[in-house]
């Protein structure tokens, strides 16, 4: 039962919250966002809240308790706001996806179904609990701490002794732990349950939306319907196969979907090379700050950043090749 | 200059490492190839063709990858800065680019066989340069592992609760701080060097040598004795352990013959603790 709610909340709300970010952030082109779209920039949202939460416990002292009615407040409240500002842009006419549907060929069954079986065996690793690989991490030690101490890094995880000589500043700073620890409180999850089995599904969702939305740039024609879908075939296939080494992106999805590194990789990169690609830079600064709030970055500037500066770069120099190729046909 | 020196070492063997388990990466490059040189790009797929082709050489070229490495901090792998690298987005998508274009009904020689056979034959290819369908876990021994361990922290738990200063063997306190807040003598970082990163504790010689000295319990070729277990002891609740778990097997490795069989009483006795006998362990409870 609270699985069931803990997913529920863990979809609908950061879709709601996520297309009302959307639709204050492109209000002319509201209607060209995806809800796969709305569940990634939803998560950048929970991220963010997370992290306010994570900051008023280290700073504040706050209880672990405190913050997480803090948090589930918050989260209520902006998909709220998010549900509110779609009703406003549905009455406007720009809430209403208008795209023809098409009707699917016996090809594109084909390949959905294979897309259908390889993830229902993704999750069934996953979910086997017993495919997790610990080295060098100490997430589920950390949330647990957390729980039992109902403050944040006041025990060494480790250990459960109290500090010593303490812990770097930005490891102190780093909300995801937090995150995982308020969703064990608030849906009275255990720490295993929740972080090796449930959170790994979720992030698998949500790379799945990420390659998605991709795929739908990449193939963007009407008539490409197919492509995508052969895409997203592929992409499932490598995550199955790709499970070889640690660092590979299927490596990360079946044996430790709940690590920093693990969501940067397959959500926020991928998402922001569909930002790139489709320009939408604005979302860009939510992508950039999610990872800075999960995973140890130089000074805030991570991966993602220059996934969004490469882009960029491109982008440019694609402009004007195809400014200059322009003026010579005009020459000629 | 030694850290420069340092950081094109670790980028070059990282390299090497990298290509060494599995292919993908050979093969994004190959699709890398295939798209920037024989395949017909539009816009995005284009502009991504391009940003993977110079991510890639970063990637590789020993130069760039430690500027890389150095960017993406020391508390990362080489293995990490192919984050800017959308491998799997670039497999994928020259993988159905070619599938498609093979698949295309104008073309002339496109027959049932002949797309049935290039679809198996791309995704062979990528089952070769993957795992083969083989887990990098092993599900079967971590399952037996984690239960086994469950098994004896819950009866030192229904034991003597939660409250107390654990130390055990190694393959015991991998598991014990996952569920309860029972403290340990020492953590996994012991012997998982990479969770140092997390933390400025470092533990006393008395702690590592008592770890050492655990760990090797189980070993068939040494040789204790009493003293040294009861030493060791001391040692151990002196410094603020409440609880022991040694393996029941050390008592083969006894040179005291004539203690063996009665080496629970004769431990509780010399070390002034309670002692329990469980499946695999002796469990001492410092009085």
């Amino acid at each position: 039962m609270n699985i069931c709610l803990l997913f529920a909340c863990m979809t609908v709300l950061p879709v709601l919250a996520g297309r009302g970010v959307l639709a204050i952030l492109y209000r002319k082109q509201a209607r060209k966002f995806y809800i796969a779209e709305g569940l990634i920039v939803g998560w950048l949202v929970v991220i963010g809240l997370a992290q306010v939460a994570h900051l008023a416990a280290v700073f504040l002292g706050w209880s672990l308790r405190k913050v997480t009615v803090l948090f589930a407040a918050c989260c209520i409240v902006v998909a709220l706001t998010g549900v509110l500002i779609g009703l406003a842009g549905a009455k406007a006419g720009k809430g209403v996806d208008e795209r023809p549907h098409k009707s699917l060929t016996m090809r594109s069954y084909g390949l959905i179904t294979v897309w259908i079986l390889l993830s229902v065996w993704q999750v069934m690793t996953i979910v086997s609990q017993e495919s997790v690989y610990r080295v060098g991490d100490m997430t589920v030690e950390t949330v647990e701490s957390f729980l039992q101490t109902d403050g944040i890094y006041t025990v060494n995880p480790l250990t459960g002794r109290g500090y010593e000589a303490g812990i770097p500043f930005r490891i102190k700073i780093l909300g995801l732990p937090t995150l995982y620890a308020m969703l064990c409180n608030l849906f009275g999850i255990a720490t295993t349950e929740l972080v090796w089995r449930m959170i790994p599904v979720m992030v698998l969702l949500l790379s799945y939306c990420a390659f998605w939305v991709l795929g739908k740039v990449l193939f963007d024609s009407d008539k490409e319907g197919e492509k995508r879908l052969l895409f997203m075939v592929f992409t499932a296939l490598l995550f199955c196969v790709g499970d070889y080494a640690f660092g590979m992106d299927g490596f990360g999805l079946l044996h430790c979907g709940y690590r920093a590194v693990t969501i940067r990789n397959l959500v926020l990169i991928p998402y922001a090379f569909f930002l790139g690609l489709r320009k939408k830079w604005r979302v860009a600064l939510p992508v950039v700050l999610a990872e800075a709030c999960i995973a140890w970055t130089f000074y805030g500037m991570g991966m993602s950043l220059v996934v969004l500066a490469g882009m960029a770069v491109i982008s440019r120099l694609q402009k004007k090749e195809a400014a200059g190729l322009r003026s010579v046909q005009k020459e000629a | 200059m030694g850290h420069v020196w340092n950081w094109l070492r670790d980028a070059w063997m990282g390299w090497t490492k990298y290509t060494d388990a599995g292919k993908l990466v050979v093969l994004a490059l190959a699709v890398l190839l295939y798209l920037g040189f024989f395949a017909k790009n539009r816009g995005s797929q284009k502009k991504m063709v391009r940003y993977g082709m110079v991510a890639a050489t970063i990637c590789i070229c020993p130069v760039t990858a430690a500027v890389l490495m150095f960017y993406q901090t020391r508390f990362y792998d080489y293995q990490w800065i192919w984050s800017v690298v959308p491998l799997t987005a670039l497999i994928a998508l020259g993988g159905t680019v070619f599938l498609t274009d093979q698949w295309n009904e104008k073309k002339e020689k496109s027959t049932w066989v002949r797309n049935a056979f290039v679809t198996l034959a791309s995704v062979t290819v990528v089952f070769l340069c993957g795992n083969l369908g083989e887990s990098s876990v092993d599900v079967a021994q971590a399952r037996e592992d984690r239960v086994a361990a469950q098994v004896v922290l819950e009866e030192v738990r229904a034991r003597y609760g939660e409250d107390l200063c654990l130390w055990a063997p190694a393959e015991i306190l991998e598991y014990a701080r996952l569920e309860g807040n029972m403290e340990l003598y020492y953590g996994r970082n012991m012997w998982d060097a990479a969770l140092d990163a997390y933390s400025y504790e470092t533990y006393s010689p008395e702690q590592k040598r008592l770890y050492q000295w655990m760990e090797t319990l189980d070993d068939w070729d040494i040789q204790i004795s009493i003293k040294e277990i009861q030493s060791n002891l001391e040692h151990a609740f002196a410094d603020g352990v409440d609880c022991v778990l040694l393996p029941t097997e050390m008592s083969d490795w006894l040179q005291e013959t004539e203690t063996k069989e009665s080496l629970p009483e004769y431990l509780g006795e010399i070390c002034d603790c309670e002692v329990t006998e469980l499946t695999d362990f002796y469990l001492m409870k410092k009085r």
